[in-house]
């Protein structure tokens, strides 16, 4: 016969002990970021290959479809592109000569200009990191130097920011994740507002905007800067709907992002602005 | 030693289920916690709380969720398990699914409690979807497992 008296006892001790391993754990990694190492070891360990297993069907997928496509597609897709090059070269002079000028009249008025110089593209590996959060998985981590709070931006506009760095690969929190806010700026006015996720790939709100302001349908929205956390001027999207309602607090509007964020197989990583940490 | 490896390649098989499953969120079942409760129900004495708590770890890092979470709750339920799997083990599987929505939504329960003590507004109600998912795939769990239990003659 078993001795389940002793066993029970022995058992509940262990869970008593386990509870409350459970609890500090919380605890230390909430309050205090203490066991982030324990986190990234798990990640590189067995999140990381299982995550690379996982999109093997996706991968072969798009390697088969790469393959079978026909040879004129892929002609008219080099004339397109070679088109869209040179107009993308007539358009650089033109940017050129403008950022010449705007650093000349910077000097004037004694402001640091802030030129992106080096930039990385990254691969994602997985664009639902998590399940309940958005968040992206890319290719690149600790190895190649990635730093907590990178902004990380698309081709058109922001796309997020790195919240966790492991060795092999890092985690990019989308700005359409529904506890992300963007200090951000309507460009036509310089008007401060804040832009919340909501969840959705395609719909981004400003809260806590004043009734009555001024802003209108198709207005642009870049970062402002402020609060440090992302860089200046960097486009986010474009206003989609302007709701005055008299008897609500604020008025409602609606931000359709430029990037298809939470889509995107490549991201770049910008490295010449560090944000400063202000611990809340 | 058998034993251990054929739990370990279906805990890893359910882990890469549950990464597989992420872009339907919170209809997503947790694999990784039904597959406990059946090894605890199967072989009681093959799996104890400490892994259960280390699978946890490993649910929370993919999850995404605080470190500890969902240590706390698989260690929580798996004692509930353990405590009682002579009660649940010879229950009829669909009375053990609804054993297993009780179980899961008192842990989302919890889920959502501690989350909101954190601000932490990601987790609201629809994760107890997932307890009802995780009830209605129970079955088929359950048969799965015994076919590899018996096969690989797993005690």
């Amino acid at each position: 016969m078993e001795p389940f008296f002793r066993k029970s006892l022995k058992e509940f001790y262990s869970f008593i002990f386990l509870l409350l391993l459970s609890i500090s754990t919380i605890v230390l990694d909430y309050k205090y970021n203490q066991i982030n190492y324990l986190r990234s070891t798990i990640n590189d360990l067995i999140i990381y290959p299982l995550n690379y297993i996982s999109t093997v069907p996706k991968r072969i997928l798009e390697i088969s479809l790469k393959d079978s496509e026909e040879k004129s597609v892929l002609e008219s897709q080099i004339k397109e592109l070679t088109n869209q090059n040179i107009k993308l070269k007539i358009q650089l002079q033109e940017y050129q000569s403008l950022k010449d000028e705007n650093a000349r009249l910077r000097s004037m008025s004694k402001k640091s200009l802030s030129i992106s110089k080096k930039q990385a593209l990254v691969k994602v590996i997985n664009n639902n990191a998590h399940p309940t959060k958005k968040v992206s998985t890319i290719d690149k981590g600790r190895k190649e130097g990635i730093f907590i709070g990178q902004n990380v931006i698309g081709l058109k506009g922001l796309v997020g920011q790195v919240i966790e760095v492991n060795y092999l690969s890092s985690n990019v929190l989308l700005i359409s994740d529904l506890n992300h806010n963007i200090p951000a700026q309507i460009t036509r006015t310089g008007e401060k507002i804040l832009v919340k996720g909501m969840n959705y790939n395609n719909k981004l709100e400003v809260i806590f905007a004043e009734l009555n302001m001024d802003v209108r349908v198709g207005d642009s929205i870049t970062t402002s800067g402020m609060a440090k956390r992302f860089k200046e001027n960097i486009p986010i999207g474009k206003v989609s709907l302007v709701e005055n309602d008299q008897d609500a607090n604020f008025t409602k509007i609606n931000i359709v992002p430029f990037e298809n964020i939470g889509n995107s197989s490549e991201l770049i990583l910008i490295w010449d602005y560090i944000p400063q940490d202000q611990n809340e | 030693m058998n034993n251990s490896i054929i739990i370990l390649i279906s805990l890893v098989g359910a882990l890469l289920l549950s990464l597989i499953m992420f872009p339907i969120g919170n209809y997503a079942p947790d694999w990784m916690n039904l597959i406990l409760v059946y090894w605890i129900l199967a072989t009681p004495f093959s799996i104890g709380l400490i892994t259960s708590w280390l699978v946890g770890l490993v649910a929370d890092v993919a999850f995404g969720s605080v470190l500890g979470l969902n240590a706390l709750t698989y260690t929580l339920i798996s004692y509930i398990v353990i405590k009682s799997y002579k009660f649940i083990r010879y229950l009829t599987v669909y009375q053990q699914s609804l054993i297993i929505l009780l179980l899961f939504l008192g842990k989302y329960t919890l889920i959502i409690w501690i989350n909101t003590i954190f601000k932490n507004n990601n987790y609201d109600i629809s994760l107890y979807w997932a307890a009802l998912t995780s009830a209605i795939i129970w079955p088929l769990v359950f048969y799965i497992l015994r076919y590899i239990r018996r096969k690989y003659n797993v005690s």
